[in-house]
């Protein structure tokens, strides 16, 4: 079959016209500048990308171009990009819009993300790719006919989607995909519904808790891609999270995601110097320590009793709610001794490394009585901190980056909402107390220890010597490169849900701490 | 990109007040500004208060050194917005001309019409490519030249006809002229290899049985199968997109006729 040729009669219509008119512009230079410049920017072939040459300052990494030639030539525009934390995804996205936009397949782009990440696409867009975008705010104006950047959470607001719906966009971008995951949502609804040519789904973690929501998440890129939910089940599904005919589930995986890892791409890696400092307990502490090992009668269940010991060493305020819901006698004694403490050995550590040597450090705890503590006590001590945690408006959390990146030294940082935050200019981390899983722990290095950092970085590990802390350290996080190997590859990444599935496992339905080591530790001796 | 700058600038009349070879500093005219500055409201003012305006004076750099730009400084790249906006005025002011050889001869001579054009031919499928044909028909013989301009570009044009000199009428219209022209085009990409349409016409049709199969058995969702499947349509759909980039009426002494006769011509 041959291709129908379309005719754009425009010039013709006005020729006549012209012909007779007597008011003619016409300049000889500028009609040969048109067409030899016209000539040297267009796309000459199907396949390679315009973009690195036209934007000679930015030193694209080779990653980078591959996965988005890949994306263009052999994905049609349909990708789901699930780079490692730290890649460069928004680079990625960027550089294929870009390229569309080059070669005039694309001008009219919508890209959600979380409220959060909205100014830095912005940034990102326009400093690394001269896009210029319109951030939509309060008054949204979804006509608008080139980049717009919109947060999903206001995008989905039924007066806005309705109006979203009736719209057509030649791409859509959406950061952080994995929210993305159940069709049931209405995130999942309101994706499901834009009318759009070309799609990218950003993610570094496409999978969290179960083989459907690749599924799910693949079926919103490529309806059919993975057949029917039907024919998924009964074709790749055996049990609930595990995949039988593995080969053909890669294949057809591989043929909608690129999956880019830090140890694959990185050509001079940035060095990662990582110290676990064990601490001794000051005798206040130590008391106040060994009473709530006592407590074994006074709590519910043995996991209680672990996170109350968890708590208590991060700081006494962390353990405050846990002591509250105790029985009134073990309550007061319990309390009395931790009023005793008059210092947190922790924060004082925490303290000398700052000192030692002046520079931004950034220390993260999961407990915010921990964060509100530090930010006293590094007021106290004349040094400027700020704190940053998920639950900030999104015009709040760049303000606390932007102190940080001046005059603040020091940011204390909570878990939550800490995705999406990029912190090369930092390169000192403390981890204040430390998460049950190991991942949790990847991901906060993450936010130092990633592309853009130019800069060995190092990373402290504070710990009481002889707590569960203590003992999470040796079962855990000096196992981590175990843990790491085995679940940052692409191949595995249906096993990976298994491991981290084996440690939730552990850490909640374990009846005592034993039985939670035990677990761990066979865990650990099945990957070696 | 200076070179594309220097000539730019210079075409449009803005003065070039110093360039080097990372950046040039152009005063821009009236013109210029209301076109390139986006700063209607000044020039509404000036207008409404009948005072003639001050246009800015800009400054360019090809090179990004890591310093930082503050207005009127810019970095500017084929990437750049800035780049194709320029490039678009550019087009929109030569999208039709009318230009005279300019002979020295100072004996009467007498100039022949062409209608010249550049067609922008676009194949479009699950990508792009593109390509320019230069072409021109002689309006008295009907003979057709392609890659026109590297013909003449480096003969003198200018918007007047010279003195002593006067033009011959055309024989063919510039419309039937154009007709012929874009016939010609047209067969020939007729007879090109078309493996790259008839590819991506394969993967629409694996593409469209994959969406057909995904709502085959779960209950049929009509908007959305049809939402989808206009997408994939868009995204493979095969076809050239025919369009003109510039193009107009050119008035050549008769001798360039024949000296054009050596190189072939198609027609």
């Amino acid at each position: 079959m041959k291709p129908p040729i379309i005719y754009d009669d425009s010039w013709e219509q006005q020729l006549p016209e012209r012909v007779q008119s007597s008011n003619i512009i016409s300049s000889w230079p500028l009609f040969k500048l048109t067409v030899e410049t016209k000539k040297q920017i267009i796309p000459d072939d199907f396949h390679g990308l315009l973009t690195p040459s036209f934007l000679p300052s930015i030193d694209f990494l080779p990653h980078q171009t591959a996965a988005a030639r890949t994306v263009m030539e052999e994905m049609n525009g349909t990708a789901i990009l699930a780079d490692e934390v730290g890649l460069g995804k928004t680079i990625e996205a960027g550089l294929i819009l870009k390229e569309y936009m080059l070669r005039g397949l694309v001008s009219r782009a919508l890209i959600l993300t979380p409220a959060s990440l909205v100014n830095q696409w912005a940034r990102e867009l326009r400093e690394k790719c001269q896009i210029y975008s319109l951030i939509q705010k309060k008054n949204p104006d979804w006509s608008w006919n080139g980049v717009q950047i919109a947060s999903i959470d206001s995008a989905k607001q039924p007066k806005n989607a309705e109006m979203i719906a009736d719209l057509l966009f030649d791409m859509v971008i959406i950061d952080e995909a994995h929210r993305l995951k159940n069709p049931a949502t209405l995130n999942y609804r309101f994706v499901r519904r834009l009318n759009k040519t070309y799609c990218l789904l950003l993610t570094a973690t496409p999978v969290q808790n179960n083989v459907d929501e690749l599924f799910h998440l693949v079926s919103l890129l490529k309806p059919g891609h993975f057949g029917s939910n039907v024919s998924f089940n009964t074709r790749f599904k055996s049990g609930k999270r595990s995949i039988q005919d593995q080969e053909s589930f890669k294949a057809l995986l591989q043929k909608v995601m690129i999956r880019n890892r830090r140890d694959e791409t990185e050509q001079q890696p940035v060095k990662r110097f990582v110290e676990t400092i064990r601490i001794n307990p000051s005798p206040e502490e130590k008391i106040f320590y060994d009473a709530l090992a006592r407590l074994k009668d006074a709590v519910p269940n043995a996991m209680t009793l672990l996170t109350l010991q968890r708590e208590a060493c991060s700081s006494k305020f962390a353990a405050l709610s846990t002591i509250q819901k105790l029985p009134g006698q073990e309550r007061e004694e319990v309390s009395k001794l931790a009023e005793d403490i008059t210092v947190n050995s922790k924060a004082e550590k925490a303290m000398s490394i700052i000192k030692k040597q002046p520079e931004k450090t950034i220390i993260f705890t999961q407990y915010r009585a921990t964060q509100r503590y530090l930010e006293h006590y590094f007021h106290e001590q004349g040094i400027p901190a700020v704190s940053f945690q998920g639950n900030f408006k999104k015009g709040k959390k760049d303000w606390m980056v932007e102190l940080f990146k001046g005059p603040a030294q020091v940011l204390i940082a909570t878990e939550s909402g800490s995705e999406g935050l990029n912190l090369q200019f930092c390169r000192r981390l403390i981890n204040f107390d430390l998460p049950w899983n190991p991942m949790k722990l990847e991901q906060r290095i993450g936010r130092i220890h990633r592309f853009g950092q130019d800069q060995d970085v190092h990373i402290y590990h504070l710990a009481y010597e002889q707590s569960v802390e203590d003992r999470m350290l040796t079962l855990l996080h000096e196992k981590i490169h175990l843990f790491q190997s085995a679940i940052g590859k692409l191949d595995d990444i249906l096993d990976q849900n298994w491991i981290e599935d084996h440690l939730h496992d552990a850490f909640h339905n374990s009846k005592s701490i034993r039985e939670w080591e035990i677990k761990v530790h066979n865990l650990a001796a099945a990957l070696e | 990109m200076m070179s594309f700058l220097k000539q730019f600038f210079n075409a449009c009349h803005c003065q070039i007040i110093s360039h080097d070879d990372q950046s040039i500093t152009v005063e821009l005219t009236e013109e210029a500004d209301r076109a390139f500055m986006n700063r209607p409201f000044y020039w509404y003012y000036k207008d409404r208060l009948n005072e003639k305006g001050v246009p800015m004076t800009i400054s360019f750099f090809v090179k990004n050194t890591g310093k930082s730009f503050r207005p009127p400084e810019e970095y500017i790249n084929f990437g750049s917005p800035r780049f194709h906006q320029l490039l678009d005025y550019a087009k929109k002011q030569s999208s039709f001309v009318r230009l005279y050889e300019q002979c020295s001869s100072v004996k009467p001579m007498k100039l022949e019409p062409w209608l010249f054009v550049h067609f922008l031919v676009s194949y479009e499928a699950n990508g792009k490519k593109e390509r320019i044909e230069s072409l021109a028909i002689h309006l008295i013989s009907g003979v057709i030249y392609r890659d026109f301009l590297s013909k003449i570009s480096e003969l003198p044009f200018d918007h007047t006809i010279p003195s002593f000199h006067y033009v011959l009428s055309p024989f063919i219209t510039p419309v039937s002229g154009l007709k012929r022209l874009r016939q010609l085009l047209e067969n020939e990409l007729e007879q090109e290899d078309n493996d790259w349409s008839i590819q991506a016409k394969e993967k629409q049709e694996k593409e469209l049985e994959l969406l057909h199969s995904f709502y085959e058995d779960s209950e049929k969702d009509n908007e959305l199968y049809q939402k989808e499947k206009e997408a994939i349509m868009r995204r493979f759909e095969p076809a050239i997109r025919l369009s003109i980039l510039n193009g107009g009426l050119f008035y050549l002494s008769s001798d360039h006729f024949h000296s054009f006769k050596n190189a072939q011509s198609f027609s």
